[in-house]
């Protein structure tokens, strides 16, 4: 949807994770915070640039990283 | 002040530890100095170096110099180019030594050319596996292996000056910044710095939007400090301004798949790099794959990659040297070699990585203050290249480093004066105590006013710009952070705009249309006027004045005779001068 913020989606399965801490220090941008229960959470998405290294850096694949197709919508029409 | 201050002393300070940083500081321990190094990140996963794709451009014994040489244009300085050109391949072998995987056939390095990378500049490049990202971890795990010290989170704020002035009439003995996470403010003193904090760039996204092409922390902080504290600055409008994907990775990285068997083309299906009339075939230059995606849209098409005949071989090296945008492209839901991947055009200004702007350094990577030494895109690179990449910033920190140790060596460690520390701490704390402007409102603002530059610019609409953004610095006071992570992104955007004016004003200056700037009031590349370097420099007034240094080019090589149906670059006209290349 045009104009709706659209940042990439940052999902943390909390069943798969070991809570290495491993995730925060991997991303660049200052997303990732870990909880008083161990676990990540992101706490700044609107600054993820999905650049994926949280994601590669997780040694149980707990992390995954979505992008949104919005620059289609913004294309001229094809 | 509820802030603690931490002190910090050393030979040498290392600020920013990207692909120039991380160079520089094993350097400096090579050479016997204790060194300390600051990242506004993280050490190892930062900067353009950690996001990079991974083509190493490289010479190999054997290359044709000439060739090396050619893609640089005609601004540089033959002299350091050449040697530079010659220490890329010196630097492979130190990351081969270390374990920095690169693609190899046969046992031998392989290099593929259309791997052309910069801006201006052609050249062969070796594939990095896991490009950027994989080999700054074996870097940091080599510089950590040999006890540099590092602190993360920390942006440096400014340079701290004997005299305890900005801009200093005395020397560089140590810089300041503050924890990103922790309330505490960080003095370090060094007999030399280092400054590697990066190129210019407008940092962060607009709200909304995915991946800006940029890592989000380089705003330009390494340039703006300098900037204030008064050194020569150089080259700052050459490459300046840019089309760019805003969405894969448009620093080096995208062009890399042409030569493979991959295209541009437009929503028809034609190849829009023909209409260059280059043999894009062989290389996609960014420069010209910018002015023709700047052409498709402005006849209101736009442009997409079409990997359609790449073979399964070629995919498979892609996702070796350029993770990062195979995986966008997968997460995205493409099929590199079935879809047409649009390309994205991202407003003016949001070029860095590979500038060439930044403090000016002699050749022992001095700039023009006394214990400040810069390297990578946070200075000028001697002038090698109107664009910085990663080898050439990663030779430029090795040197660096060993400069910087060696006078460290008869330097010694001074007391930063405690009105200059106060004033700088409260400078970069203010925010938290801001008012009720925010960081999306300028940034939205100042957006705005690179995106109005438009493809095609001229005087009026730099003028503009440059006072928006203007502006924009003249209320900048006001703007409130909201905790310690929106401090790094305020403090950030501030020195984004406070170089983007002078960028701004060096673009008004130079009167001619070079690269990717072009002027509808200054159509020609105006080489009988401008084969010159700009120059700037902070005045105590707070006045910027620009001058124009003669470029050396006592030693131009070229050894080949234009193509039938070519002709030679306006240069070597002007030069009148051919030589044989050295063997
Ligand atoms: C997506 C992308 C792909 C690229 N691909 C290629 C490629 O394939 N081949 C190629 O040759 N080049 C490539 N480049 C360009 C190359 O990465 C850069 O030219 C090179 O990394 C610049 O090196 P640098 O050390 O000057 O800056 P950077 O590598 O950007 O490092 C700057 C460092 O300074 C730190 N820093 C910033 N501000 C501060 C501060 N205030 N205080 C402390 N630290 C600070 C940052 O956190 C970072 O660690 C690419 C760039 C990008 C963005
Ligand atoms: S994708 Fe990159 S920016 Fe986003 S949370 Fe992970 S490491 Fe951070
Ligand atoms: S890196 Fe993976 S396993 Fe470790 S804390 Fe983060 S999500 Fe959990």
């Amino acid at each position: 949807m045009a104009g709706q913020p659209r940042y990439p989606t940052i999902e943390i399965y909390k069943e798969v994770c070991i809570r290495c801490g491993a995730c925060d220090p991997a991303c660049p941008e200052d997303v990732m915070r870990i909880g008083a229960d161990g676990y990540p959470f992101a706490k700044y998405t609107e600054d993820c640039q999905a650049c994926f290294l949280c994601e590669w850096d997780c040694p149980v694949n707990a992390i995954k990283i979505s992008v949104h197709k919005w620059w289609e919508e913004d294309q001229p029409a094809a | 002040m509820a802030e603690k201050i931490v002190h910090h002393q050393a030979d040498v300070l290392i600020i920013g530890g990207g692909a120039a940083g991380a160079m520089a500081a094993i350097r400096a321990k090579e050479c016997g100095a204790d060194v300390l190094l600051a990242d506004k990140s993280v050490f190892g996963a930062s900067g353009c170096a950690a996001l990079a794709s991974g083509a190493y451009i490289t010479y190999m014994p054997g290359d044709d110099l000439a060739f090396h040489l050619a893609g640089r244009g005609v601004l540089v300085n033959q002299t350091q180019a050449i040697k530079a050109i010659y220490a890329t391949y010196d630097v492979l072998k130190i990351l081969d030594g270390w374990g920095v995987r690169f693609v190899k056939e046969n046992g031998e390095i392989w290099r593929g050319k259309g791997f052309s990378g910069a801006a201006a500049s052609g050249g062969l490049a070796a594939g990095l596996v896991g490009g950027g990202t994989a080999m700054m971890k074996v870097v940091r795990k080599e510089a950590l292996r040999r006890g540099v010290r590092v602190l993360n989170r920390t942006p440096i704020t400014d340079l701290l000056t004997s005299d305890g002035r900005l801009p200093t009439a005395g020397q560089v003995i140590g810089a300041i910044g503050f924890s990103g996470r922790e309330e505490e403010i960080h003095v370090c003193q060094a007999k030399s710095v280092v400054m590697c904090a990066g190129g210019f760039n407008f940092g962060y996204k607009r709200p909304g939007q995915n991946f800006a092409g940029m890592p989000l922390d380089i705003t330009s902080d390494g340039v703006a400090m300098q900037l204030r504290a008064g050194a020569v600055m150089g080259n700052m409008a050459v490459g300046s301004k840019y089309l760019q994907s805003m969405e894969f990775c448009c620093a080096p990285g995208i062009e890399h798949f042409t030569t493979m068997g991959t295209g541009w083309v437009n929503k028809d299906g034609v190849d829009v790099m023909r209409r260059f009339g280059e043999s894009e075939a062989e290389f996609t230059r960014r420069l010209s794959l910018g002015h023709a995606v700047a052409l498709e849209m402005l006849e209101g098409r736009s442009v997409y990659l079409d990997g359609s005949q790449l073979t399964p071989d070629k995919v498979r090296l892609l996702w070796n040297v350029i993770p990062i945008i195979m995986q966008t492209f997968e997460n995205a839901g493409y099929e590199i070699t079935r879809d047409r991947i649009p390309y994205i055009p991202v407003n003016a200004a949001t070029y860095g990585s590979s500038h060439g702007g930044g403090a000016v350094v002699n050749e022992k990577l001095e700039t023009s203050l006394p214990g400040l030494f810069a390297a990578g895109a946070s200075s000028d690179g001697m002038n090698i290249s109107p664009n910085l990449n990663l080898s050439w910033c990663m030779v430029l920190g090795w040197w660096a480093g060993e400069h910087a140790a060696k006078y460290a060596q008869s330097a010694s460690l001074r007391d930063a004066m405690p009105e200059q520390v106060g004033d700088l701490s409260r400078k970069a704390l203010k925010y938290l105590n801001g008012d009720r402007l925010t960081f999306n409102d300028v940034h939205g603002k100042a957006a705005q006013a690179l995106i109005d530059l438009g493809v095609i610019t001229s005087d009026e609409k730099l003028t503009l710009a440059r006072n928006t953004l203007l502006d924009l610095l003249a209320v900048y006071d006001k703007v409130k952070a909201k905790d310690r992570h929106d401090l790094v992104k305020v403090v950030g955007l501030r020195n984004s705009l406070e170089a983007l004016t002078v960028i701004l004003q060096y673009l008004l200056h130079r009167q001619e249309s070079r690269g990717s700037v072009i002027n509808s009031d200054h159509p020609e590349t105006d080489n009988q006027n401008w084969l010159t370097l700009t120059k700037s420099k902070l005045e105590p007034d707070g006045k910027i004045k620009l001058w124009d240094d003669p470029i050396p080019r006592e030693t131009f090589y070229v050894h080949y005779k234009p193509k039938p149906g070519m002709s030679m670059h306006p240069f070597f006209k002007v030069v009148g001068r051919q030589v044989d290349a050295p063997k």
